[in-house]
């Protein structure tokens, strides 16, 4: 990383984001016991539990080397998953709703939902400062041996806008997954429809309609912004680059006859160098 | 593009929407709306991660510069320490996301200081270390690479900001004691020729007295004799000449086997650097002739500090030349140049580029007269169609074929051939391997266990070299070859020819025979063969006393000749080099 000094000075900083990070962290745990405990009650604090310990593990001060506290940082990288493993359980176990037939809002997912995302977007930027933003490249290289270390984020490289973009974010993540929601579960009325029940549409039932809808949102969607990176990559190619691809769908038009022609020439170039006993 | 981290998140995303969704009718829309809200999250910051890179990327620029003590230097000297400075920046106004950059820094300089790795923040960055190089030749710096991370960690870009810079790395100076002083030590500057021969000339020590010849010049009549003889004589004076010195530098490719900086050719480049100096610091003639195989070049005995820069640079250009065989292993090398061109190129290795038809494996697969037979073959011979490994190594070598294509600019019709011949491709891969100055094995024998790298037309070449420098040499020179003539004993008589000549024609010949490193220089006693040894060791003490005996072996010839044969190893090359000169120079005295 870089020179040491400037990671001495950036210790009161690094102090400083990673408080600010552990806040956002405990309101997004705040705002999901807000929401898991109307519909679960006291069980709500076991996810909020297995949360908190993945913040914990950033408060600990330096000086309690003998807990370990980049250890534990680094075991508790799994938590975010865990914790939405157990909201998972807990839904299908205990979740009931009389709105799951209606298209009508539900404040309660609201507060889960940007509790959860607070809380995931806090914790993993807090892994980035404190354990690693980059991971593990294990790959061979000729100049040294194990690749390249995990490398964390300094805390000097955080900036005011990381806040605004956060703060700007979040927000329109949880209003867009409404929003969605709301486009999938929507009872369309078509001209001459009829209200059947349990509801069907276009004779297929709610459930079926409901994942083809989220399949097709969810395809249409990764297309588009396949589609839109496609368009900048395109654009932003590099010289070489664009000769590469160039030669590349070139290759792919003419390849079994370069195939049969360089096979060939393979074969004249062995059987002479056979025959002047460069080859066995 | 999505890191582990990213991939888990999403994947749980995905199931937690999916979940959801089936079970949304009877337990309401929770987690349906959680996994979409972590869905739309990474594809908020998956757009702002991609405009951020793929935006500013083609806007960064970057600079480099080598600086020592007193400045910014484009010329570096061997065994010194310099400070290389890596600036990156880049005017745009859409933010850069957060990136790690890491200069590549040569295979053939060691790292003293600094660190060469950083962050860049706001679209800045700068890297300072030290380097220290450790012998002549040249230094390519790649450029550096840029990993770009969102600030969760979620995603990961790696490009690599190529800038090729070539530094050429002189032999180092000599010190003190090798420059030694022969005469006049009053002189600060001594005048050009200092060593008296005995020819007549404009010098100021008297060679003769003779008879006045018409024209002769009033001032050169001594008055004196012609007084006593009766009859006018004229005084002749000595010339004043330079001795001249060339030195026949081998660049073959025998020379070049070994870790580059510590391989023969790094010594024999050491040896004529310092004999160099010495020689042009006491203002005589050096003169180079390098050669391999194929062809000598010659540089014309000069003086000057000019002169030297020019005979250092084409000494250090040669220091650094690879080796190559014109039978390479294109597996073992396949090996080593993978992670270069993924370390290097990694936009060009990319599958978006650089695509892969799977199934290429399966229905077309290499035909057996192109490949080595295994009992596979003959016992399962579909079984090569569906071999995994075969697969996954026919995707890398198109891949890293489409980039050796790429670099020649040979089209898809060159990417197509690199990909069927081993030969071809094993070739373009040292290619490869010795442009970007990574290390690299060659076989050093053939399957008939014959050495690959014995030369014999490298004595022809030497001999006519030599035949030239006699031919236009003046007075007595002294002719230093730095050759490798080992398991060449049966082909010398080209050499001895004109060495014989070089001597009959009153000049000096040297040979300083290049030792490699690992092998005991001559007079040291050698490991005798034990019963406990393994083949290994065996085959190391038989190759070190074979060493010996040819060492022996072309000592004992030349020497017959007149020839004073050395090896390099010994440390005293420069020193004889020197003491030869000072012969000739009082060769030229003695009358």
């Amino acid at each position: 990383m870089s020179s040491q000094p400037a990671a001495e000075t950036a210790k009161p900083e690094q102090d400083l984001t990673i408080r600010a990070y552990l806040f956002a962290g405990s309101a997004g745990l705040l705002l999901l016991w807000m929401g898991l405990s109307q519909k679960y009650g006291t069980l709500a604090l076991l996810p909020v539990l297995l949360g908190a310990v993945g913040l914990v593990s950033f408060l600990l001060p330096a000086r309690f080397s003998w807990l370990q506290p980049g250890r534990m940082q680094m075991a508790s990288r799994s938590l975010p998953i865990l914790v939405l493993l157990v909201v998972i359980v807990f839904d299908v176990l205990f979740g009931i709703s009389w709105m799951g037939e209606t298209s009508l809002f539900d404040g309660t997912d609201l507060l889960i939902a940007a509790g959860v995302i607070t809380y995931v977007a806090a914790q993993y930027r807090l892994f980035g400062l404190g354990t690693n933003v980059v991971p593990t490249d294990t790959r061979f290289r000729l100049d040294r041996q194990g690749g390249d270390p995990p490398e964390a984020r300094p805390a000097h490289a955080v900036t005011k806008s990381e806040w605004i973009g956060l703060a700007v974010a979040l927000p329109a993540a949880v209003i867009a997954a409404q929003l969605l929601w709301w486009w999938i579960v929507a009872a369309m009325e078509w001209p001459g429809q009829t209200f059947e029940f349990p509801t069907r549409r276009f004779g297929i039932p709610e459930t079926p309609w409901r994942l083809f809808s989220l399949i097709w949102l969810l395809g249409v969607g990764t297309l588009l912004l396949r589609g839109g990176a496609g368009l900048l990559w395109a654009y932003r190619l590099r010289r070489d680059e664009a000769r590469m691809f160039q030669q590349d769908v070139l290759w792919t038009e003419t390849r079994g006859e370069q195939r049969r022609i360089s096979r060939w020439l393979a074969w004249l170039r062995r059987k002479q160098a056979r025959k002047s006993g460069r080859l066995a | 593009m999505f890191t582990p981290r990213g991939w888990w998140l999403l994947l749980i995303a995905l199931f937690v929407t999916a979940l959801g969704t089936v079970l949304s009718t009877q337990r309401g829309g929770t987690l349906p709306i959680i996994g979409l809200t972590l869905l739309a999250w990474l594809a908020i910051e998956w757009v702002i991660f991609q405009v951020g890179v793929r935006w500013n990327l083609p806007r960064l620029a970057l600079e480099r510069e080598v600086r020592d003590e007193r400045g910014p230097v484009v010329t570096l000297w061997a065994g010194h320490s310099f400070d290389v400075l890596v600036r990156l920046h880049g005017e745009t106004r859409v933010k850069l996301p957060f990136a790690l950059i890491d200069d590549r820094f040569p295979f053939a300089v060691k790292r003293v200081g600094g660190s060469v790795s950083g962050v860049v923040i706001g679209n800045r960055a700068e890297i300072r270390y030290r380097i220290r190089c450790q012998s002549a030749g040249q230094i390519r710096f790649e450029g550096v690479r840029l990993r770009f991370a969102d600030r969760q960690g979620f995603f990961l870009s790696e490009v690599f900001l190529r800038q090729p810079l070539i530094y050429p790395v002189l032999p180092p100076l000599v010190d003190a004691e090798a420059n030694m002083r022969t005469d006049k030590r009053h002189n600060i500057l001594m005048p050009p020729g200092i060593h008296r021969m005995r020819r007549a000339g404009s010098g100021s020590e008297l060679l003769e007295l003779r008879d006045y010849r018409p024209g002769d010049p009033p001032k050169m009549i001594a008055w004196k004799p012609s007084a006593r003889r009766d009859k006018l004589i004229t005084k002749e004076f000595e010339t004043e000449v330079p001795v001249r010195c060339t030195f026949f530098v081998d660049a073959s490719q025998s020379v070049r086997l070994g870790p580059p900086g510590r391989n023969a050719l790094a010594r024999v480049v050491e040896i004529a650097s310092s004999a160099a100096q010495a020689t042009l610091a006491n203002r005589d003639h050096a003169g180079l002739v390098y050669f391999d195989e194929h062809e000598a070049v010659h540089v014309r005995p000069a003086r000057g500090q000019r002169h030297l820069i020019g005979l250092l640079r084409r000494l250090a250009e040669i220091g650094r030349l690879p080796p190559s065989a014109t039978q390479a292993d294109a597996e073992t090398l396949m090996q080593l140049a993978l992670p270069l061109a993924y370390e290097v190129y990694p936009e060009l290795m990319d599958p978006s580029v650089n695509s892969w038809r799977w199934w290429l494996p399966i229905l077309f697969p290499k035909p057996e007269y192109l490949r080595k037979l295994t009992l596979s073959d003959a016992l399962l011979p579909w079984w090569r169609r569906l071999s995994i490994s075969a697969w996954i190594h026919a995707a890398k070598r198109k891949r890293l074929a489409a980039l050796l294509a790429l670099q020649q600019g040979a089209g898809p019709g060159a990417l197509s051939l690199l990909m069927e011949d081993d030969q071809y491709f094993g070739l373009a891969l040292q290619q490869f391997l010795a442009e970007h100055q990574a290390p690299y094995p060659v076989p050093l024998y053939n399957w008939r266990g014959k050495y690959l790298f014995a030369s014999k037309e490298k004595v022809e070449v030497l001999s006519t070299a030599l035949l030239r420098a006699v031919r236009r040499g003046h007075d007595n020179e002294l002719f230093v070859l730095l050759a490798d003539l080992y398991e060449l004993e049966e082909h010398l008589e080209p050499l001895r020819r004109a060495i014989r000549v070089a001597v009959g024609r009153h000049h000096r010949v040297i040979l300083i025979c290049p030792w490699p490193t690992d092998i005991p220089p001559p007079g040291e006693a050698l490991e005798a063969q034990r019963p406990e040894m393994t083949i290994i060791d065996r085959r190391r003490v038989a190759a070190i006393e074979r060493y010996h005996v040819g060492y022996e072996a072309i000592r004992r010839d030349l020497g017959r000749i007149g020839v004073t044969v050395i090896n390099a190893a010994r440390g005293e090359a420069v020193q004889l080099i020197l003491d030869r000169m000072e012969q000739l120079r009082v060769a030229g005295i003695r009358r």
